[in-house]
């Protein structure tokens, strides 16, 4: 041992046993080239997130072959999508230890080969005994793998490959079309651009599949929305007008609607139906400002609808749509897809075979699919029911099936493979291979179904279905080529089709009223229990990850909990459910939150919407422990706010300025209020960004997360709520700085707060001394505590802190540096543009981010504010509000 | 008998509330942080309250024997050296506090301005790094003040002096003291100017303990009545400590007849004006809260009438100020176990007091206006009874070792 | 009195040194200055820089990224594939080219990873490779020159005149950089590390925290 091996031993041992590091990672013998990383070593792939129904377009960009990062493309054409946090936080499931590493055979475990080769014998018993056998496949959304499905059926009669959707939110939108347009078609208004929304119950900002699309329609400032909800929603908290009704009352003010439209429009009073099939006329629930606004927008009003409602109210919101449309000639500007959907249909007929003959099939293998989490009752029932010798389960973790299944076969994930994935409208997107497999012994879908029809067609198995991908796209496109195509998607079918929706239908009220009749099997004024799942945890593969527990629901403010009850029950808000589902107790948060946030709440229906975790069967045990950290909303009875022109005059007054802040250099941002949906995703893209700890449950109750924004609610005077993002406001005089004691948070010339872990002794005076609290602090050291310590997925530019240091937002530094540095090489110093990970996640362009300089001139500066001025804190985070709403303030 | 019976459950008591104590000590040691009730609200806890609890605790002994000794009051002779004892003991105490409350303790000596291989020198503005300064210059001086006083009784420091060792020992720490005129002479001048040093001392020391709140911008820390209001306060705690440990030693030891019921008497006269002093800075924090118009401070003085601190506060007025005033009676005054009552209800009291101060405003949010409750866990327990049990234990063991009561004065 | 005034202040000097030393020797220690250690290939620099091949010929990275690569095995061979092939010394080099296992480097220049340094940002700006490094061209096994510690960064970063040296042509800096050449710019010999540059047109460098650390 030399003397510097000495010195280090005795550094790292003894005095810094605990110093603050990058992430160490440790894949393969790899020599690492520098010790700084650098722009030049960031690799960005374009590639795909397979969600369904639309792909989303991502860059993945990795540092020595390890993806770190998913952002958002917006680079690709006409497709501008903002990717949900289950879609950032995705990575962690590439790394996570948990992932099942082993296939295993009667709970015995072998490796990969053996396992197919068992199952595949299995196969060829089936088809000597005549017997059926059926795949049950998450609906992919891929060519090839259609392309799979229906050569292994036509080879082999006796495959039968049900495809499901994760989430069944197809079934009542096809019905009512059905009985509209006599066809396959799922519609989606378009909301961009019209006056006033009225929403019946879907949860688009938050918890739906559509948010993709329709969150970004949405302009929070200029559209009225007017929801009617039999949940808590996160739209129903951002509409102008909630109102808390059950699903038949719902339905009631949905008919209410048709009449009053089709009487201004036909002067025809459909009241004399409608009082024959319900109780009466709701006209006299809504309020008159309402009715008058109806009035008012009257051709520029859109309706939406939740999807999982009855059929009925999908037939109607159709309807309403269709009528309150000034033009009936042009296109109604819906988006509306009808092509890939006959998979739906038929998928489900053979799906009532399988449920009603079960004895035919003697192997039923689930690739990707797991009832329990998409709560399909029957599938559930089924499989409870038969041999546990039959089932077979390929999945990327353990679930219910794998208990059950005799054969268990491990998944990849996307990061793995090779895909196709085609957008609704006909765009090709390829998912790539980012990394090798990680887990040696896990298989992709396709590439199993490539090896069953293989098998079952006896061609040749030594070929990679990759070439069969190329070779299908080529003869879409004789120009096609993978590499350009990864860049440049391109279109196998025409956009939607050009004749109008709507030309061939004729409408027949009276006829459609009775339809609504025959099929009305509601039963109003009984309370309910819905049950669907979150949005927030996606399918089940990403129920593992930490992130998107530890990420506080945006309804409520909690973490760590199983599942979110949605409304109150009668019982003078005692959670007392007449079922086994869930027994709550926790009264005086709920009642705290239903006095304080929610406007107009009427509750009577018990739903919820679900969290599912893994072994947690939400059937069966949901009387989870419902944990939470406190909620921050508060009517407001101070001044908030004052205007920065006082503010300016604060600065005029100031006995000494800081001097070595750089003026033209400094960063702010500003965050406008107006469009901030408080939908949490910023919190989880700085959360992965910034290498912040996963604190977990227990230290979540004691109020030790570590999140650099939280975001808290306000009620204006005008019950109007709105979402205030609180993160570190880098103050040009910033309290913290001067207490420290060892220099080890100070200020940059570009004004950025900065905070040097190494140099912190973990006095927290900052902490103490911060009149905005953002600073957190380290109980403890990542490796041991963090539940998101996987050195390989942590961020390599930001240092992992260690026990007793504190830390706050850094506005990002490590992307300001990385640009700071190549625009000095690439002499492009004045024109550096840096976007923040909380900007980047922000669906509804909430948070700006560049200098102070070029930033504050953009905007009126009377609709700009800083929190707490009678601090002189000289924040340089701004807040934006459009000036009426400050007169309430 | 009595009394050894007194003595031995006493310390029992110390010795299990030590190691009580120990135990926490190196839990946070080797654990870290995360055993306190600490949150990412509220940083500061209870063992911040300790560290001003004991500072103040040991401004008593200072008061006595050096601003008392300069005007020539008498009575202190008998308690001058038990208050010294306590002031040593209690700063050894106040200076862990602050070590293990830092996230990485291991890094303390960068408070110091050492050379070092960064450059970088701690920050002189911070009031931590002045805080350092005071307490260490406060303990040297305190200490060099009680060792010299010591001196003049050399010889009745129970070293086993048999031994050539022990001889040796005993001549190296009484520094070659012959007890001869020139000694004398050499002793009353040094003991003059460490007396005329540490008058000032005591008053800048717990002011810059207090600038540790005053200098922050939060509401009602920042102002100008925290160092005086700490002062007062200091003392008031310190001398009821002062006259707990006389009162107990009577209680439990021979050594206590030989302190005079005059000094104790006064100490608690002393305590009756710290009182009302006292009681006036509570009205003018009341007032300047009130009379202010910043919303803010008006919210977070109020946090004290909440339910979570409202018996606090309670218990706080009527433990410093409404039970002291029982010692107006000359009765009471005299009365040994009324005068134990009374002095520990002063310093819960005034621990209390502390708590109220550090506590609900670092607890407070001041955008939300909402209070995120902090409670102290088993860890923040065993340091805060530990330091008590190690104070009585570090009496008793240099009690042992010298004689307590001065025996050149009386 | 109870001590002689000479023996107070000796005690008192004493005590204070010991304070000094002991910090001293905490930073010798975890200063790597002059440390050395046997490389796999005894690379001698002397010998190669005695053709006037550039340091970036090799290292050639430095020019654009952060870091300074190690050359490959197949960069030796470029020239070692005709030149000198049957020495003694690269033997090693020639059966990791053949067998195509890497060899392994020593890291003689090794900063904490939580330091952020960037070789090309220094390179632009003129600052020549032996300002850290020393005169490797004159080192037949390389060794650590530079303590590096913070103190030092800093300091340079504050006050560079004091450490820079002009940059030389066996550096291979070529870019046009209004820094004076070793001919015009007034220079002084250090004792240790020759040249250095007194000149004003070399600004102190940024000494925020996050220059080096995120």
């Amino acid at each position: 041992m030399n003397r510097r091996d000495f010195a280090k031993w005795i550094t790292t041992t003894i005095l810094a046993g605990t110093s603050c590091k990058r992430p160490e990672i440790t894949i393969e013998n790899k020599v690492k080239p520098s010790h700084s990383p650098n722009f030049e070593n960031i690799f960005s792939y374009k590639t795909c997130f397979p969600y369904f129904p639309f792909p989303l377009p991502i860059i993945i960009e990795t540092y020595e072959g390890i993806p770190f990062r998913i952002k958002n493309n917006f680079n690709s054409d006409d497709i501008k999508i903002n990717i949900p946090p289950f879609a950032f936080a995705s990575n962690y499931i590439l790394f996570d230890k948990h992932r099942l590493k082993k296939p295993t055979i009667e709970r015995k475990e072998t490796n990969l080969p053996e396992a197919l080769n068992i199952l595949l014998n299995k196969i060829k018993i089936a088809k000597e005994k005549d017997k059926k056998i059926a795949i049950i496949a998450t609906r992919q959304n891929s060519i090839y793998f259609d392309k799979l499905c229906d050569e292994i059926e036509n080879s082999a009669p006796f495959f039968e490959i049900i495809q499901l959707p994760i989430f069944d939110y197809y079934k009542s939108n096809l019905e009512a079309n059905k009985e509209i347009f006599n066809d396959d078609i799922f519609l989606q208004p378009n909301i961009a651009g019209k006056k006033m929304i009225f929403n019946f119950g879907q949860d688009f900002l938050h918890n739906d599949p559509f948010n993709p699309l329709l969150i970004q329609q949405f302009d929070k400032r200029n559209q009225i929305l007017i929801t009617f909800e039999n949940i808590i929603s996160l739209t129903g908290l951002n509409s102008t007008f909630r109102f808390s009704l059950s699903e038949s009352d719902i339905l009631r003010i949905a008919l209410d609607f048709l009449a009053i439209i089709f009487e201004s429009k036909f002067n025809f009073n459909p009241t004399i139906y409608l009082n024959n099939l319900f109780l009466g006329n709701l006209s006299n629930k809504l309020p008159e400002e309402v009715l008058n606004l109806i009035k008012f927008y009257k051709n520029d009003i859109v309706f939406l609808c939740n999807p999982y409602s009855p059929p009925q109210l999908h037939m109607i919101t159709t309807l309403l749509n269709y009528l309150c449309n000034e033009d009936l000639s042009k296109d109604l500007n819906f988006k509306y897809w009808i092509s890939d959907l006959h998979w739906y249909t038929r998928s489900y007929e053979k799906l009532k075979s399988l449920l009603i003959n079960p004895s035919d099939y003697c192997l039923i293998i689930f690739l990707d699919y797991n009832p329990y989490f998409s709560l399909n009752k029957e599938l559930i029932e089924f499989v409870e029911k038969t041999d546990t010798t039959k089932l077979v389960n390929l999945s990327l973790y353990n679930n219910e099936l794998s208990d059950k299944a005799s054969i268990f076969i491990p998944l990849q994930t996307y990061f793995e493979f090779w895909a196709d994935r085609e957008f609704p409208d006909g765009t090709i997107f390829f998912q790539q291979k980012i990394i090798e497999p990680i887990n040696k012994n896990s298989i992709s879908n396709l590439n199993f179904l490539f090896i069953l029809r293989n098998e079952l067609l006896k061609k040749n198995t030594k070929g990679k279905y990759f070439n069969e991908l190329n070779d299908l796209y080529l003869s879409f496109s004789s120009k096609f080529n993978l590499k350009d195509a990864i860049n440049n998607r391109f279109k196998i079918r025409e956009s939607t089709p050009e004749k109008p929706l709507f030309a061939n239908v004729k409408l027949n009220l009276p006829k459609l009223m009775e339809q609504i009749k025959l099929t009305d099997n509601f039963t109003p004024e009984t309370s309910k229990i819905l049950i669907y799942p979150s949005q927030s945890s996606y399918s089940g593969e990403y129920s593992k990850n930490v992130y998107l527990f530890e990420n506080p629901e945006p309804i409520f403010g909690n973490r760590w909990s199983a599942l979110y009850p949605i409304t109150n029950s009668t019982n003078d808000g005692n959670f007392e459910f007449n079922s086994d589902f869930l027994v709550y107790q926790n009264t005086d948060y709920l009642k705290r939150f239903f006095s304080i946030s929610l406007p107009n709440l009427i509750a009577k229906e018990v739903d919820f919407s679900y969290n599912y975790t893994i072994n947690r069967n939400p059937l069966k045990q949901l009387n989870q422990v419902f944990t939470t950290t406190k909620q921050n909303h508060f009517t407001s009875d101070t001044k908030l706010f004052s205007q920065l022109n006082q503010v300016e005059q604060n600065i005029q007054r100031q006995l000494y300025q800081n001097t070595y802040i750089n003026k033209d250099l400094q960063w702010a941002m500003i965050i406008d209020l107006d469009r901030c949906i408080g939908c949490n995703h910023c919190i989880l893209a700085c959360q992965i960004e910034n290498n912040i700890p996963v604190v977990g449950m227990e230290y979540a109750q004691k109020i030790r997360t570590m999140n650099w924004i939280e975001i808290i609610r306000v009620k204006l005077n005008n019950s109007k709520l709105i979402f205030l993002p609180i993160l570190c406001q880098h103050c040009d005089n910033a309290p913290c700085e001067s207490v420290c004691p060892v220099g080890a948070t100070s200020h940059s010339a570009d004004g950025i707060n900065e905070m040097t872990y190494n140099q912190c002794i973990g006095s927290r005076i900052c902490m103490a001394n911060c009149p905005y609290k953002v600073r957190k602090f380290n109980f403890e050291n990542p490796e041991k505590v963090h539940l998101n310590y996987i050195p390989e997925m942590m961020n390599p530019f930001v240092t992992i802190r260690s026990r007793g240091v504190t830390e706050k937002c850094t506005f990002c530094i490590q992307r300001v540096n990385l640009e700071n540095t190549k625009a000095k090489l690439f002499g492009n110093e004045d024109n550096v543009v840096v976007k923040t990970a909380c900007q980047e996640a922000c669906p509804v362009n909430a948070i700006k981010f560049g200098r102070k300089k070029s930033l504050l001139v953009n905007e009126n500066q009377d609709d700009l504010f800083v929190l707490l001025p009678e601090f002189n804190t000289l924040p340089n985070v701004f807040y934006k509000m459009s000036k009426n709403e400050q007169k309430i303030f | 008998m009595n009394k050894k019976f007194f003595r031995s459950i006493l310390l029992i008591i110390a010795v299990v509330l030590t190691l009580f104590g120990v135990w926490g000590f190196l839990y946070t040691l080797i654990y870290g942080l995360k055993g306190w009730g600490l949150t990412n609200r509220t940083i500061w806890g209870v063992e911040i309250v300790n560290f001003v609890f004991w500072i103040g605790n040991s401004h008593a002994g200072t008061l006595i024997s050096a601003i008392l000794y300069l005007l020539r009051q008498d009575w202190r002779n008998s308690i001058h050296r038990i208050a010294e004892t306590i002031t040593i003991i209690s700063i050894m105490i106040a200076a862990t506090f602050p070590f293990i409350h830092l996230g990485r303790p291991w890094f303390f000596y960068w408070l110091l301005p050492l050379p070092n291989q960064t450059t970088v020198w701690p920050i002189f503005k911070s009031p931590l790094v002045w805080d350092v300064a005071a307490v260490l210059s406060y303990a040297i001086l305190s200490f060099l003040f009680w060792f010299i006083g010591i001196l003049p009784d050399y010889k009745y420091i129970k070293i086993n002096t048999t031994s050539k060792l022990g001889k040796s020992v005993r001549s190296f720490f009484s520094i070659f003291w012959t007890g001869s005129n020139f000694n004398w002479d050499e002793f009353k001048w040094t003991y003059h100017l460490l007396a005329g040093i540490l008058t000032f001392v005591v008053i800048s020391v717990h002011s810059i303990v207090s600038f540790d709140f005053s200098v922050t911008i939060l509401p009602l820390w920042h102002s100008t009545m925290l160092p005086i209001f700490f002062v007062i306060g200091a003392i008031y705690s310190g001398l009821a400590l002062v006259l707990l440990c006389s009162s107990v030693l009577n209680l439990v030891s021979s050594l206590g007849e030989k302190i005079t019921s005059e000094a104790r008497t006064n100490l608690a006269k002393l305590l009756i004006t710290f009182s009302f002093i006292l009681m006036y800075f509570y009205l003018i924090e009341f007032f300047f809260s009130y009379y202010n118009l910043n919303p803010q401070e008006k919210f977070i003085f109020n946090l004290r009438f909440q339910k979570e601190y409202l018996w606090m506060f309670v218990f706080v007025i009527f433990a410093t100020f409404l039970f002291p005033q029982l010692l107006w009676f000359t009765k009471f005054r005299n009365n040994n176990s009324l005068q134990i009552l009374v002095s520990t209800s002063i310093l819960i009291g005034m621990w209390f007091e502390r708590y109220l101060l550090i506590v609900p405003v670092l607890s407070a949010d001041l955008i939300t206006k909402e209070t995120f409750f902090y409670s102290p866990t088993i860890i923040d327990l065993s340091l805060t009874f530990g330091s008590i049990g190690f104070f009585t234990l570090c009496f008793y063991f240099i009690g042992k070792l010298i004689p307590l009561v001065p025996k050149f004065e009386t | 009195m109870l001590l002689s005034r000479k023996k107070s202040l000796l005690y008192l000097s004493s005590t204070i040194l010991l304070l000094i030393n002991c910090f001293l020797l905490i930073n010798f220690l975890r200063s790597g200055k002059n440390f050395f250690k046997q490389q796999e290939v005894s690379f001698s620099h002397k010998m190669h820089s005695k053709y006037n091949i550039s340091c970036l010929f090799c290292h050639y990275k430095a020019e654009t990224n952060s870091y300074a690569n190690y050359p490959s095995t197949k960069d030796c061979m470029i020239c070692h594939i005709a030149l000198k092939t049957e020495s003694e010394l690269l033997k090693n080099v020639i059966f990791s080219y053949d067998s195509l296992n890497s060899l392994s480097y020593k890291k003689i220049y090794d900063l904490p990873d939580y330091v952020r340094f960037n070789h090309s940002l220094h390179l632009r700006s003129g600052i020549d490779c032996a300002t850290c490094h020393g005169f490797v061209d004159e080192m037949d096994s390389t060794y650590q020159v530079r303590n590096l510690t913070m103190g030092w960064c800093v300091d340079c970063h504050k006050n560079p005149h004091k450490y820079l040296i002009a940059p030389r042509k066996i550096s291979g800096i070529s870019y046009n950089l209004n820094i004076p050449s070793e001919k015009d710019s007034t220079l002084k010999m250090n004792s240790n590390l020759g040249p250095i540059i007194y000149s004003k047109q070399i600004q102190p460098a940024t000494i925020e925290c996050s220059t080096c650390h995120n």
